[in-house]
């Protein structure tokens, strides 16, 4: 009795490790693309059941709708990377895309210099960011909540709380002209993930940044220049927003007090769907990109279903929470 | 040399106590000077009232973050309690059924959240987060993005005088903090959420349910964001999905000003309190001063930032640190 109890034991042992390395493989797959097969599956799913959705000027609606909550993205995950936080692009948004607005409005600036203060603006709102986080020392999320309240009152100020047209040229070529079947909007985005996902997998930059997101006091120990790092990821991060802010005046043609209001939100759902850790450390870039095209494709199918609006932000809550819940599920089992 | 330092350190042993207080008077004082009506007993209790949401989830807050957890959903629950409370109000016409169903409410979600957060070790800001967008959007959704009108005399008991002539809120407001003081101080649970908040693997290693209790404490802080709702639905008698948005914010805000630390561990809800009266002076006296939306706005990310500013700066001093961190940046 006892030998046939034993015996299946050792040969379990056995072939377990190469059944074990297969189903450790094909998990550790499906979770580090986890996004991804999201996205696919989709894909196939909202192309089945509406026949408008996979149409060509359907899917580059999707891309274009996505590449202000795109671009902010890129800075987020940075400043998510490094273990930081930033609330403040919503208004930053708000801030530059009206700055730039009035300056072309009533002081008869040409795009290119309104597009300079509007940039300078957002990296001067990182840098201010980074230096009370890192130098004085207080928390990201409170420091950046505080900068969220105060650069939505001096937002709605800068456009004397109403609304303000853009009737730049440049600015209607960018949301009107395309490129390769794409808007140029959706291409400013996808450059900028192209040019960043070179810059963190390629550069020391890159480097520097998984390494302080890993461990702080290690990489300052190693010798790395952490505080100024972390400093430049914020001012960084402002920037994004900044260029996020120039993309909705072109794609609104118009600015008003409630723009960008509620946008670090999708910003950090779509770093998070993108399977990027909050606690840092861990991530991609160009994998905000999908959680930001998953975001944006889910809404689309409900307006083309004749979903009513107000179910969009319960749905998107819950894909928040279950993107999580399955990116945890994965992690487990392929750790398991 | 000895001397200066421990005059620093009282310095700052005093700020980190009372600095909170000091701002408070400061900000008083200064809106007593532009405003003359400002510091009327009728204002002042109004000041209290109108801020009772704020000041209960504030409570539960505290336990959030001297957990080291975070709470960013209480503004959307209090939506979506109002709307539940008028949903079941106009369908049964029983003011405390309804009022039960919506505490109900706000109590499934936080421990569905505390669940989440507890058992699947999910960073509770992301977890919070999704319940901010979806709670609100089920308010939303509920009533089809319209305002219900609750008219039932118990929305007329809670504007009225009271006992004593303290108005309800007040009392709610007292019964609160006097509840979660005892909690915090007099429970078991109370001991877990400042273990777990200073030093979680140990509290695990002396063989507490850690998880377990913090499913609890999301559950407790549920019942404080439920009975908030009930006094914000009852401040004007209607249910709007677009309510309280951005409480969350000004509680988290109000914990951190008291000098309750971000990083848990320690804290206690006198700091809190004082935290959240800086807060709604704030916001009663940029409001009575008549300007625009985008000025308090202005104004009230400004104070807020020096605030937390003067509350690092005197925490500093306290432990006798320099009181600001350039050597790295001076390093390198």
């Amino acid at each position: 009795m006892s030998e046939m109890v034993r015996q299946p034991a050792p040969r379990a042992t056995t072939q377990t490790p190469e059944a074990n390395d297969t189903r450790a493989r094909v998990l550790n797959i499906l979770s580090t693309y986890s996004t991804l097969w999201v996205v696919i599956a989709l894909l196939i799913l909202f192309g089945v059941t509406s026949d408008k959705f996979l149409s060509g000027t359907n899917l580059i609606n999707i891309v274009k709708q996505a590449s202000v909550v795109g671009v902010i993205g890129i800075g987020m995950t940075l400043v998510i990377l490094i273990g930081g936080i930033d609330l403040s692009v919503g208004s930053v948004v708000l801030l530059t895309s009206g700055t730039a607005a009035v300056l072309m409005a009533s002081y008869g600036f040409d795009a290119l210099p309104a597009i300079v203060a509007g940039l300078a603006i957002g990296a001067l709102v990182g840098l201010a960011n980074g230096v009370i986080v890192e130098i004085v020392g207080i928390s990201p999320v409170i420091a950046t909540l505080g900068m969220l309240i105060a650069l939505k009152g001096l937002g709605q100020i800068v456009i004397n709380n109403t609304w303000v047209f853009v009737t730049n040229s440049f600015f209607e070529a960018l949301a009107t002209e395309r490129f390769l079947f794409l808007p140029l909007l959706a291409w400013v985005m996808l450059i900028l993930y192209a040019i960043m996902s070179v810059v963190m997998q390629r550069t020391r930059f890159g480097h520097y940044i998984y390494a302080i997101g890993n461990n702080s006091v290690a990489a300052r120990l190693a010798g790395l220049p952490v505080v100024r790092l972390k400093i430049i990821v914020y001012v960084l991060c402002g920037l994004f927003a900044a260029i996020a802010g120039m993309m909705t005046a072109s794609e609104l043609g118009i600015v008003g007090p409630p723009v960008g209001s509620g946008l670090e939100f999708d910003a950090i759902a779509a770093v998070v769907l993108g399977g990027t850790r909050l606690s840092g450390g861990i991530g991609r870039v160009e994998r905000t990109l999908l959680g930001a095209l998953l975001l944006t494709m889910v809404l689309n199918y409900m307006t083309l279903r004749g979903i009513p609006d107000v179910w969009q932000a319960t749905v998107t809550g819950f894909i928040v929470l279950g993107a999580v819940l399955l990116d945890r599920f994965a992690r487990r089992s392929a750790e398991a | 040399m000895m001397q200066s330092t421990s005059t620093r350190r009282r310095l700052g042993a005093f700020l980190s106590e009372y600095g909170t207080l000091v701002m408070l008077l400061l900000l008083v004082a200064l809106f007593a000077y532009l405003n003359p009506f400002f510091l009327t007993f009728e204002n002042l209790r109004t000041v209290l009232e109108q801020n009772a949401a704020l000041a209960i989830v504030a409570v539960g807050m505290t336990f959030a973050i001297i957990s080291r957890n975070i709470d960013l959903a209480p503004g959307s629950i209090i939506a979506l309690v109002g709307v539940i409370i008028a949903l079941v109000y106009v369908n049964t016409g029983n003011i405390a059924v309804a009022i039960v169903a919506g505490i109900a409410t706000a109590v499934v979600i936080d421990l569905f959240n505390g669940i989440i957060i507890a058992k699947l070790g999910i960073n509770s800001l992301i977890v919070t987060l999704a319940a901010w967008i979806w709670a609100r959007g089920l308010a939303i959704s509920l009533t089809n993005a319209d305002s219900i009108v609750v008219r039932d005399p118990f929305v007329d008991m809670m504007n009225s005088g009271g006992i004593l002539g303290i108005s309800p809120p007040i009392l709610l407001i007292a019964l609160a903090y006097l509840v979660g003081w005892f909690l915090l101080n007099r429970t078991k649970l109370g001991r877990y959420v400042y273990a777990i908040g200073g030093d979680e693997r140990a509290a695990i290693e002396a063989g507490v349910d850690t998880a377990f209790w913090k499913i609890v404490m999301f559950g407790v802080m549920g019942v404080f964001t439920g009975v908030a709702g009930v006094v914000n639905l009852s401040k004007l008698g209607t249910a709007a999905p677009a309510a309280a948005y951005g409480l969350e914010l000004d509680a988290i805000v109000a914990v951190v000003i008291g000098g309750n630390p971000f990083q848990g561990g320690e804290g206690n809800l006198r700091k809190t309190f004082f935290g959240v009266l800086f807060i709604a002076v704030l916001n009663n006296g940029l409001n009575n001063l008549g300007m625009r939306d985008s000025y308090f706005y202005l104004y009230k990310g400004i104070v807020i930032l020096i605030a937390l500013f003067f509350e690092v700066v005197s925490r500093r001093l306290l432990r006798g640190e320099p009181s600001l961190d350039m050597s790295d940046t001076i390093a390198s």
